[in-house]
């Protein structure tokens, strides 16, 4: 009996955990007036980390964040960028005071920055995955 | 553009696009150096909480149109500055293309390693940077013009910045320069540095930076007025530097020489420096510990010996993440001029004595 109890706990936290990876599955949307199939994460940070304001077509293009703490931003520079909250801070307080660039806008939510990004021909953001609609186009996808 | 407002903890906020951020240094020193002043009257031997380290930056940037900005940093510092705000930047930026940016206006003068940023306490490890190197250069901003060419290839980030302008400034003379020169220990002098041009050329990729650095300036002072015949006072400024920040490991370290000539080798004489910072990070946590020592320059001095500082320090620093933006951090030094020798001191430690302490603490954060 203990040995069953056990594996349908172990069961059901398996789905569960698995619902969570699924549903935790980030999109980088733009505007769908970009005139790009996709994008790698390399050229993502290059633009996130104010290294290029283009895409590899030489479009311009202007990135914005989700807000500071929330799991979609922190999931964002992990996976895509490889940096955590405190590497970030430290990289752009370099080069924010010094007049050499500054960090992307950030939005309240994932809803905000899919009204913005439909709204702004040239803008890129992430979303979780279930917030893509027909508004913005998907160029990547961060399992 | 449309108006956005985010405010929340740490957070920069945007009203209209202009945007508005700030940093700011709470210190406190304490030394066993009784009445000998260290540093300019950073620390006289009483416990200060309102010393020269503490400041207040607020940076506005307001966008002028698609390529051009308009950025403005006011700087407030303690102790004998009581506060006092003045602009440390004023500048107006021309995005020329995707990697070459063009800047007029008075910027914080780059010649060394952390100079640009050196307000920004929250960005490096230490209280304050190794102070043998980064007294070396009395002149902090130049009013002038300068592009940062900033190409890249692979990991690579490269940074190309060629500068011109000039600046004015105080110096506080050295006890040995004062009493040559006939001034008032502990009185600033005032100086002009014209015709100032340099170039900063850096290279490295986010774990890695490697720099080097060269300026020269002409160097006029009422205080120090040239005897006809004798040449202009040009000054020189020429450095090295490596900082890291990869798999945990925390390492700096940067060579410096001043190279003075006629009249201003009185006031500022040839001198070297050199520091070597390395830290292990773990979790919020890096400590570190720093050896720096100021010399003699490359030239055989042509003024009284005695003049050239000569000390030796070895600090050992902790600095501990509070939250996202903020770090507190203590640090124990313990600073040797050589003997008989005034190092960046008052005067020469008393018989008998070698070294003096001094503890720090400090509240890093930006905003």
């Amino acid at each position: 009996m203990r040995f069953m109890k056990l594996l349908l706990s172990l069961t059901a936290l398996l789905i569960a955990l698995g619902s969570t990876a699924a549903r935790a599955e980030l999109a980088v949307i733009a505007h769908p007036d970009t005139a790009v199939a996709g994008i790698s994460a390399d050229e993502l940070a290059r633009i996130y980390l104010g290294k290029t304001g283009t895409l590899p077509n030489g479009q311009r293009v202007t990135p914005v964040d989700q807000a500071e703490g929330s799991p979609a931003r922190a999931k964002f520079y992990r996976r895509v960028v490889g940096m955590d909250a405190r590497e970030l801070k430290s990289y752009w307080s370099k080069l924010m005071f010094t007049g050499k660039g500054k960090p992307p806008q950030s939005l309240p939510d994932g809803r905000a920055v899919r009204e913005w990004v439909a709204g702004h021909p040239g803008s890129l953001g992430y979303v979780d995955g279930t917030q893509v609609d027909g508004s913005v186009k998907v160029l990547l996808i961060v399992p | 553009m449309g108006l956005i407002l985010a405010l929340g903890a740490g957070q920069a906020f945007a009203v209209g696009d202009i945007s508005i951020n700030g940093f700011l240094t709470a210190a406190g020193t304490v030394g066993d150096n009784d009445d000998n002043a260290y540093l300019n009257g950073l620390v006289d031997g009483d416990a200060s909480f309102d010393t020269l380290d503490s400041r207040l930056g607020l940076q506005i940037t307001a966008p002028i149109n698609e390529r051009m900005d308009l950025t403005a940093q006011l700087l407030a510092r303690g102790g004998n500055n009581q506060w006092q705000t003045e602009a440390d930047w004023a500048f107006v930026s021309y995005q020329v293309s995707d990697p070459l940016q063009a800047r007029a206006g008075k910027v914080k003068l780059s010649t060394f390693l952390v100079s640009d940023y050196i307000e920004v306490g929250y960005a490096y490890p230490w209280i304050r940077p190794p102070v043998e190197v980064y007294t070396l250069n009395p002149i902090t901003t130049i009013s002038g013009v300068d592009l940062l060419y900033r190409p890249s290839a692979g990991d690579w980030t490269f940074l190309i910045q060629p500068y011109v302008g000039n600046s004015n400034g105080e110096a506080i003379p050295s006890t040995p320069v004062a009493t040559l020169a006939s001034m008032t220990p502990g009185v600033p002098v005032e100086f002009e540095a014209q015709d100032m041009v340099g170039l900063n050329v850096s290279a490295g990729t986010d774990a890695f930076n490697f720099r080097i650095g060269y300026l020269e300036t002409e160097v006029t002072s009422d205080a120090l007025a040239t005897p006809p015949g004798m040449g202009a006072s040009t000054a020189t400024f020429a450095s090295a530097g490596f900082s890291m920040d990869w798999r945990n490991i925390v390492a700096f370290a940067e060579y410096a020489e001043r190279d003075e000539e006629n009249m201003a080798e009185m006031m500022f004489p040839d001198q070297s420096a050199w520091y070597a910072t390395l830290g292990y990070r773990m979790g919020k946590f890096l400590p570190h510990l720093t050896y720096a020592k100021l010399d003699e320059g490359q030239d055989i001095p042509a003024v009284p010996a005695d003049i050239v500082l000569r000390q030796e320090s070895t600090t050992l620093g902790l600095r501990y993440e509070l939250a996202s933006g903020a770090a507190l951090k203590f640090e124990a030094s313990q600073v040797e001029p050589e003997t008989g020798n005034v190092g960046l001191f008052a005067a020469p430690l008393a018989a008998g004595e070698e070294e003096h302490m001094l503890y720090s603490v400090a509240i890093d954060v930006i905003f």
